[in-house]
């Protein structure tokens, strides 16, 4: 009961366990020794069987297996044949064949490595012949047919059934697609093939006797192959939960791949934080949040775990998103939280096909947040400070200077421009129509026995922000040779290249502090440039005006190459089905920033003269600069040994990986200050000890697996497999290191049982699934197990030496180890009508145990330092998932293709620490609630009277009045205070996200939409301006401000505005909460694809226009002032983009 | 080619194998990575070299006082934040504090912070964990135990007296607490304040038998500044917030404790006023505990003084440039302590005949000139004038702006001769130390504290004497100004001396609240608006209400701070402050 074992984790069993597996490394070694002997020896063209009424199949297979000849048979002839039974040694295989025959209506002949079965006595056989490739020999037959059958991805389909319409005549492809048929005569002989999962298709025979036949998928969720786990299976007979999308449907290019997942992948839920170039960033989450702690899911590029922005999107063939634990447990520890694999396009036989791919096209920002105009913004301090000192006549603003913002606001010709102004933040920085490029050349084909696929791409994509900029260059080589019969070496050489420029005026654009931020500081009384003097832009309050920062403040940038090579090296041994594969991976990844600040430049205007005078302001100081230097090596071996082979209807996969991981990185940085010389290298500058600094650091990472994977299924219907994985990691202390990670899962395809198929000939598939297994996640960080004291530099300054500092870190916890996660999931699938109709689903439920929890709230605050995290915590996490699609095509050449797909996960902390306070309070309680759950005051409105304050509960969140927010007194104690706090809204990441992709074609033209929203999501938006009254120094204003509570308007959108701290208003209440539920059309494509006929002239063949758009509309449920998704991530975000290209792509 | 075949697979069968075995025998040993950016138990302790680095840290926790407007200063009558966002002075003004509405806390680097309850005690187990650590080290000498656990027990003694200054009584914790031996022994209950107080004053006392006069490294603390903490702590623990009684045997203890920093004949007065700021005065005789300024030592970002740009006017004269923006004014100077400081002849503005309303700012004594920039007071290249209608500096009643809304600007402590927020970027800054204790604190807590316990003795009067007469303050000693005076006469013109002397030096706070004087502060804030007539060039002053709110903090519960609801809810023996 080794299934047992690996439940349980004891550790008795666990010594037991790891004995086993290091015993299978050994059988691994010996079997290795035992396979070169047999390699020695090669197959015998003797049998030796000794069996009773032992069917014929058996027979053949027996044969198949000892002398690794194929047999050739039609399947209904030998299902009638008699068992056989025959005890021999060493017989002669004609001999044995010709016992084994004996009073059987059947026939053989041996063609080079074939043994062809066929019936007695026929003169014109109809008899079924097929053959391996290259050794197509002609039958003795009138007419012979044969051909190939491929997928639409040139990939050979093998078992494809070819039957002679009308007759029983009939064969099956074999592994590389081929076929061979004789029959009497080609004249009216109709062809039809049809396999699973692929629209059968029938082909008139007429003079032709070669074919080439594609077929294509009924349905891409059986049709396709499906890359897994160190392998790849067919989709009919998956057994786990694995969502794909090929990469062909991904059209756009974009420079991370992460932001396209969402609305066409089930199981996926994220939103994008950030449309910023170059740093656009995804919160993505498999199944939703499942964790505390680390919830990113893995992402492995051809095998080896990378980043998503590492690949360009014009150069993946497949994303599979590995769901449940059967899929997932290959990848052990690292595995919890799903995984992304991407693989590259790889070469394909045939002649060399030229690609391009290109788009141009312009992007504008989704949504810029709307404000206040200086004239509203005046009118509303006034208002305030009427509020604020209800006798005082001493407003702000006169009537006049009113009635001079009223003049600039509404562009009369008579406003003062030298000294009013109305400056619009965002609106008078950004750019508009502002481009994004895409190129991308390819080639791919291949000889016999050698294929490649290389690409070269390139990605420029310009910012809203004036000088920010992103590139991306991207090549690939991917070589894949036969050396021999069976040796395959495959070598990748992967490489990309980012290069980020941007102001140098802070770290990102995007943070608060940085000009993206900075611009909602700028106040519309603020001038951001002179309407007067056109190209003059103003110093901006605190000299932060972000024009000036754009233009003047110096250039940082950052240059990251990534480069991967890749060899693999791919042995067939001697016995059938068995082959040893290793895999040797080299990433190296070098980025090099710079940032050269200089001090900006602005003008100042002297508007008390008339005419008012400009004065530009020069550099006050001398620049800055610093670069930063960082290097990665990541070095990934595999070692793989397979076992692949099918026994008639029993197909056998084995696989057993071993794999270590060793990383490395380093880093330094050097700073110069005072530069007289306008030279930004490291050369010039100061040399005064104090204006130079520099520093660094390094770190290392080790780890080892071994991975176990077994599949067995039984004639394609009934599907079994087993996997898991034993990993070591150093994160943790010894004896805490090796972890053990299995998964079952089983598969029925009900539809294929004869009591369906045969009746329900519209029923083209239904398949239960269902797995259930346990994997791991790597949260927290390393050396935890370690008691350590920490360096903190510069600290203090003690006899004129700065000093170092060293601190006491979290004490050890020596038993610390990762999270493991339960997994019960259970799916199915369904084809209809060829497709007309598809639908897969998933049901999951998830237990995380182990969870990596801060004790920090059950110990007082006094205690004084953190306590190391503990793996006490657990959560569950279930849902649901589906994907319904219909596609068809119509006799008229319509065709179209629907695919639904609609992602729920919803999770529930069942153990966290938590202080007695909370926990004991129903409102506040945090355990059996979800993560992410937010917790506020319920808000009742506004007080409206001084006797509604008198009768109410006491709000201890300081002084409130008249227009003021009043809450609930929830816990009834006559106090409100935090303790009336209890969940409200939605959790802070969406549970819900669904997608709508609609495909259609017509005669050249095809048109594509993605409609993709998020549900079940709220997010705090405190209030107008940052947290405060409208018009305050925290600069700009939205404009839902101008909705405020007066006794005029008492059930307004926000409370009365004050210049005074009224901390009472500024609670998180429902007032605050928005549900950020969201519709848009994230993608829109429409294309024209020239005929074939008039591209053959040119030697052409493809060429296709295309117009694509993405992010073009927008709807969300309540009115955010901002981008749905970017306002997910916090304020100050940089919204996302919307775009518009031209493309073209044409193949040669 | 068959021999061919046959080598590769023998190649690629070895590789795989010497791979797997590799893999089979990659123990644990292979994963046994050693930390690169950390230190390991047994290298601290035994080397005093690297003992200290743990020191230096906990030093780094001192107070960087003014650094931004979150300092309490603001709370006070003395100061008043300018933008209206930055409201927590109102809250503590208006008594809207609550444990679910409590202060803003910002981390270390970035303000002063230190009436956070969590982060103090989380210093206080920084100096437990060095005294245990060093204590049990069989390496280091005693020499070096005996100064170095007396320099973590001032320091100790240090965070606590700042979280006892804002909340009173504290859980008393000597030890590193440890669950996994204490269990719920970690809950500790408060101890009342005269507890907290006594032990606080054992530290320093302890601190201060073992610390030598003089330490060869600038920075550290020495016997000096521990009896000064210690007369502090005691001063804190005699005033009537924590001695309702009376007791003036409190009092007395305090008085001798500052009187042996007195005997210690270490510490002067220097004769600039001012100067005490600027870095050309550093290491002077008056500092008994510097917070060291680390720039330019330190990477400019982790620094932590900024002033000039903070607190200047915002806007000034400076040539080449012309008239700059030259500071974000966090924090303006009240009316009410404009009116505090004396007129030169050592007399209040009510008693004086030198104060002439219609010219507030003539003949006043020369510490006003050296703190406070008014209208028409010179700065830099020119003039600051705050009146209405100025361009630049014209007083700002709706708080929208950073310019003054009281119509001053702080000057002391200023270095003027940086360029302000011009030079913020490039990290030029005041590399002035920084006076956490100086000698006039221990004079006006002396004479403070031996004028409650016997009266205004010859002693009383020369230590305030000696504050008055300070060479470039030099103002008639109170014999001169007032003849003899009173107990209780005494004690105004102490709390006033010490108002005006220790401006902006973050005691005020806590001052008002110790001696509960939160009743004198009824009223509003005020500031002023000069106005010059055009015709007769002639300035008339009009004064208001700079907030609406009048301070409420005649409430007791007022005078300690709550403790926050969450840090409550974590030590259920906790007992939250009266009132909250």
């Amino acid at each position: 009961m080794q299934l047992t074992a690996f439940i349980h984790r004891r550790v008795g069993v666990r010594g037991i366990l790891s004995k086993t597996l290091r015993v299978m490394q050994l059988t691994t070694v010996l079997l290795l020794g035992l396979c070169l002997q047999t390699a020695a020896t090669g197959f015998s063209q003797t049998i030796t069987f000794s069996g009773t009424e032992v069917p014929l199949e058996k027979v053949f297979s027996t044969i198949k297996q000892q002398t690794g000849y194929f047999v050739s048979y039609k399947a209904s002839q030998v299902r009638n044949a008699k068992p056989v039974t025959i005890h021999g040694e060493n017989m002669p295989l004609e001999r044995f064949l010709n016992q084994a025959l004996k009073n059987q209506q059947l026939d053989f002949t041996i063609e080079a490595n074939t043994i062809f079965i066929k019936r007695k006595n026929e003169t014109n056989p109809q008899a079924t012949v097929q053959s391996l490739p290259g050794t197509l020999s002609p039958p003795p037959a009138d007419i012979t047919l044969s051909g190939r059958v491929t997928n639409t991805n040139d990939e050979p389909l093998e078992g494809v059934s070819v039957t002679v319409k009308g007759s029983q005549t009939g064969t099956t492809t074999n592994a590389d697609g081929r076929f061979q048929l004789s029959v009497p005569s080609a004249n009216n002989v109709e062809l039809v093939f049809s396999f699973v999962g692929y629209q059968s298709k029938t082909v008139k025979a007429g003079s032709q006797t070669v074919f080439n036949i594609i077929l294509e998928g009924a349905d891409s969720n059986l049709s396709d192959v499906v890359i897994q786990a160190y392998g790849k299976s067919r989709k009919a007979t998956l057994t786990s939960s694995i969502s794909a999308i090929k990469g062909d449907k991904l059209v756009e290019a974009v420079p991370n791949i992460a932001n396209k997942l969402t609305g066409r992948v089930t199981g996926i839920l994220s939103y994008q934080t950030s449309g910023e170039a170059g740093l656009d960033e995804t919160t993505i989450r498999i199944r939703g949040q499942n964790t505390i702690g680390n919830a990113a899911p893995l992402v492995i590029i051809d095998g080896v775990p990378g980043r998503m922005a590492d690949v360009n999107s014009q150069d993946i063939e497949d994303i599979s998103v590995l769901k449940d634990a059967a899929a997932a447990a290959p990848y052990g520890l690292a595995a919890a939280n799903g995984v992304i694999l991407i693989t590259t396009k790889k070469g394909v036989k045939g002649r060399a096909r030229l690609s391009y791919n290109g788009n141009y096209g312009f992007q504008n920002p989704v949504w810029l947040t709307k404000t206040l105009n200086s004239y509203q913004q005046a009118l509303m301090q006034n208002e305030i400070y009427l509020n604020d000192h209800p006798n005082d006549t001493n407003v702000p603003w006169s009537d006049s200077e009113l009635e001079e913002y009223r003049k600039v606001v509404e562009g009369d010709p008579a406003g003062n421009y030298d000294k009013y102004f109305n400056s619009n933040n965002l609106h008078d920085v950004i750019r508009h129509d502002y481009p994004v490029s895409n190129h991308n050349l390819s080639v791919r084909g291949g000889s016999e026995n050698i294929t490649y696929y290389a690409s070269f791409g390139y990605f420029d994509q310009a910012s809203m922000i004036p000088n920010e900029n992103f590139k991306k260059y991207y090549g690939v080589v991917n070589l894949d040779a036969d050396i021999n019969k069976s040796l395959k070496v495959s070598l990748t050489v992967r490489t990309d290249r980012g290069r980020r420029v941007w102001p140098s005026f802070g770290d990102q654009i995007t943070a608060q502090f940085g000009i993206y931020g900075r611009m909602y500081e700028i106040a519309p009384d603020d001038a951001i440039w002179y309407p007067n003097t056109p190209g003059y832009w103003a110093r901006g309050r605190f000299d932060f005006n972000p024009v000036g920062r754009i233009n003047t403040s110096g250039m940082s940038s950052d240059k990251a190459d990534n480069t991967v090579y890749n060899i693999g090296l791919e042995q067939k041994l001697p016995l059938k089905g068995l082959s040893i594969k290793g895999i040797f991976n080299y990433q190296s990844i070098n980025t090099f920033g710079e940032a050269w600040n200089t001090d900006p430049i602005y003008w100042d205007v002297d508007n008390t003269v008339q005419p008012a005078v400009y004065t530009q302001r020069l550099p006050t100081s001398k620049p800055s600069f610093a670069q930063n230097y960082s290097r990665a090596n990541n070095i990934t071996a595999q070692g793989f040994l397979t076992y692949d082979r099918t026994f008639g209807d029993h197909a056998v996969t084995a696989l057993f990986v071993t794999e270590i991981r060793d990383l490395r990185s380093k880093n330094f940085y050097a700073t110069k200050k005072n530069y007289s010389i306008l030279i930004p290298t490291l050369d010039m500058g100061s040399s005064v000890q104090t204006d130079i600094g520099n520093g660094g650091s390094a770190t290392q990472a080790r780890q080892v697996g071994q991975v176990l994977k077994l599949d067995y299924r039984y004639s394609d219907k009934y599907m079994i497999g087993f996997s898991g994985r034993r990993d070591q990691h150093y994160y943790f202390a010894p004896g805490f290191r090796t972890g053990y990670f299995p998964a079952v899962s089983a598969g029925w395809r009900i539809g294929q049982e004869q009591f369906i198929k045969g009746k329900y000939s519209w029923l083209n598939e239904l398949k239960m699934r269902a797995s259930w297994g346990q994997s791991g996640n790597l949260a927290g960080e390393p050396f935890q197990y370690l008691s350590t004291y920490g360096i903190v530099n510069e600290i203090y300054r003690l006899g004129g030496q700065l000093g170092t500092g060293l601190y006491e870190r979290s004490p050890a916890n020596p038993f610390i180890t990762w999270e493991k996660q339960k997994q019960t999931n259970i799916g199915i699938d369904l084809v209809l009508w060829n497709g007309l109709l598809s639908f897969s689903g998933d049901y999951f439920y998830q237990v995380r145990d182990n969870m990596l929890l801060n004790p920090d709230v059950t110990i007082p605050a006094e205690y004084g330092i953190t306590l190391p995290q503990e793996n006490a915590g657990k959560m569950s996490n279930r849902g649901f998932e589906f994907t319904a699609g219909s596609r068809h095509n119509f006799a008229n050449g319509i065709t179209f293709d629907v695919n639904a797909n609609f992602s729920f996960a919803r999770n529930k902390l069942l153990r966290i620490f938590e202080n007695p306070a909370t926990y004991k309070d129903p409102n506040r309680r945090r355990t059996d609630n979800q993560l992410g759950a937010q917790y506020g005051l319920v808000a009742l409105g506004y007080f409206q009277s001084q006797a509604e304050i008198d009768a109410s509960p006491v709000q201890n969140f300081g002084f409130y009045t008249i227009g003021d927010v009043k809450y609930a007194d929830i816990n009834k104690d006559g106090i409100v205070d935090a303790t009336d706090e209890k969940k409200i809204g939605y959790p802070n990441f969406p549970e819900c996200i669904f997608g709508l992709n609609l495909a259609a074609s017509w005669k050249g033209f095809d048109i594509s939409a993605l409609i993709q929203g998020a549900t079940l999501m709220s997010v705090n938006r405190p209030g107008a301006a940052g947290g405060g009254a409208p018009g305050n120094s925290n600069g700009n204003t939205q404009v839902e401000a101008l909705d405020h509570w007066t006794p005029e308007t008492p059930n307004a959108k926000f409370p009365r505005w004050s210049y005074l701290s009224i901390t009472n208003n500024f609670r998180t209440s429902t007032l605050t909460m928005r549900n950020n539920t969201y519709i848009r059309l994230k993608g829109f494509n429409v294309g024209y694809s020239l005929p074939a006929g008039l591209l053959s002239k040119v030697k052409a063949e493809s060429l296709r226009f295309y117009i694509s758009g993405q992010n073009l509309f927008t709807w969300t449920a309540e009115y955010l002032n901002s981008d749905p998704e970017s306002a997910a991530g916090g304020a100050y975000r940089f919204a996302n983009q919307k775009s518009v290209s031209f493309g073209v792509s044409l193949t040669f | 080619m068959k021999n061919l075949k046959g080598i590769i697979h023998f190649i690629l069968t070895i590789v795989f194998t010497t791979f797997t075995i590799i893999i089979s025998s990659c123990n644990d040993k292979w994963l046994d990575i050693e930390p690169q950016d950390r230190v390991s138990e047994e290298a601290v302790w035994n080397t005093p070299s690297v003992a200290d680095l743990f020191l230096n840290d906990i030093y780094g926790y001192l107070p960087p006082y003014r650094t931004t407007g979150w300092w309490s200063e603001s709370w006070t009558d003395n100061c008043m934040n300018v933008q209206t966002w930055q409201g927590q002075a109102e809250i503590v003004r208006s008594g809207a504090l609550s444990p679910s509405n409590t202060l803003f806390t910002i981390k270390r680097y970035d303000a002063v912070n230190d009436w956070t309850w969590d982060e103090n005690f989380s210093y206080i187990r920084k100096c437990n964990v060095f005294i245990q650590k060093v204590r049990e080290s069989e390496e280091l000498t005693e020499e070096y135990k005996s100064v170095r656990i007396a320099e973590a027990k001032f320091l100790r003694a240090w965070f606590y007296m700042t979280t006892f200054k804002y909340f009173g009584g504290l859980p008393v914790i000597e030890e590193p607490l440890d669950i996994k031996t204490q269990g719920d022994a970690i809950f500790r209950e408060r101890a009342t304040a005269q507890e907290t107080a006594a032990f606080i004053s054992r530290d320093c006392q302890e601190a201060a038998e073992s610390l030598p006069v003089e330490q060869p490294e600038w920075g550290r603390v020495t016997k000096g500044a521990a009896l000064a903490l210690k007369g502090y702590i005691e001063l804190l623990a005699a005033s009537p917030l924590s001695n309702p009684d009376n007791n003036k045997e409190l009092w007395a203890k305090a008085a001798a404790s500052y009187k042996q920093v007195m005997d210690l004949a270490k510490y002067q007065l220097t004769d600039y006023y001012h100067g005490l700021y600027i870095e050309d005065n550093n290491h002077n005789a008056e500092i008994i505990l510097p917070y060291v300024i680390r720039y330019p030592l330190a990477n400019e970002d982790q620094d932590t003084r900024f002033l000039e740009d903070l607190y200047g006017p915002a806007y000034a004269v400076i040539e080449p440039f012309g008239v700059i923006n030259y500071s974000i004014v966090e924090s303006a100077p009240t009316q009410d302590l404009v009116d505090a400081y004396r007129m030169k002849d050592g007399k209040t503005i009510a008693e004086s005949p030198l104060y002439d309303p219609a010219h507030p700012y003539e003949n006043r004594e020369p510490r006003f000139y050296e703190s406070i920039i008014y209208d028409g007071a010179p700065f830099r290249d020119g003039f600051i004038y705050t009146r209405k209608g100025d361009p630049y500096n014209a007083v700002d009643r709706s708080r929208s702006s950073w310019v003054t809304p009281t119509g001053y600007y702080i000057r002391k402590t200023y270095d003027e001769r940086i360029n302000g927020l011009l030079e913020r970027p490039k990290g030029k800054k005041n590399l002035g130390d920084w006076p956490l204790i100086r000698y006039a604190d221990v004079l006006l807590g002396y004479a403070e504290a031996q004028n409650e316990a016997v009266g205004p003795d010859a002693s009383v009067l020369d230590a305030i004497n000696k504050i008055r007469t300070r060479k470039d303050v030099s103002m008639p000693t109170i014999q001169d100004t007032y003849g003899s005076v009173s107990q209780e006469q005494m004690r105004e013109i102490i709390r006033t001396e010490r108002r005006i002397e220790l401006a902006f030096e973050d005691k005020r706070y806590t001052d008002i609240t110790r001696w509960k004087i939160g009743h004198k502060l009824q009223g509003f804030v005020r500031g002023v608006e000069p106005v010059k007539n055009p015709v007769t060039s002639e300035v008339t002053y009009e004064y208001f209400n700079v907030v609406p709110q009048t301070y409420n903090l005649t409430n007791d519960k007022n005078y300690r701070l709550p403790i926050p609801l969450g840090t409550m809810e974590k030590n259920p023996k906790l007992v939250q402050n009266p009132g909250y």
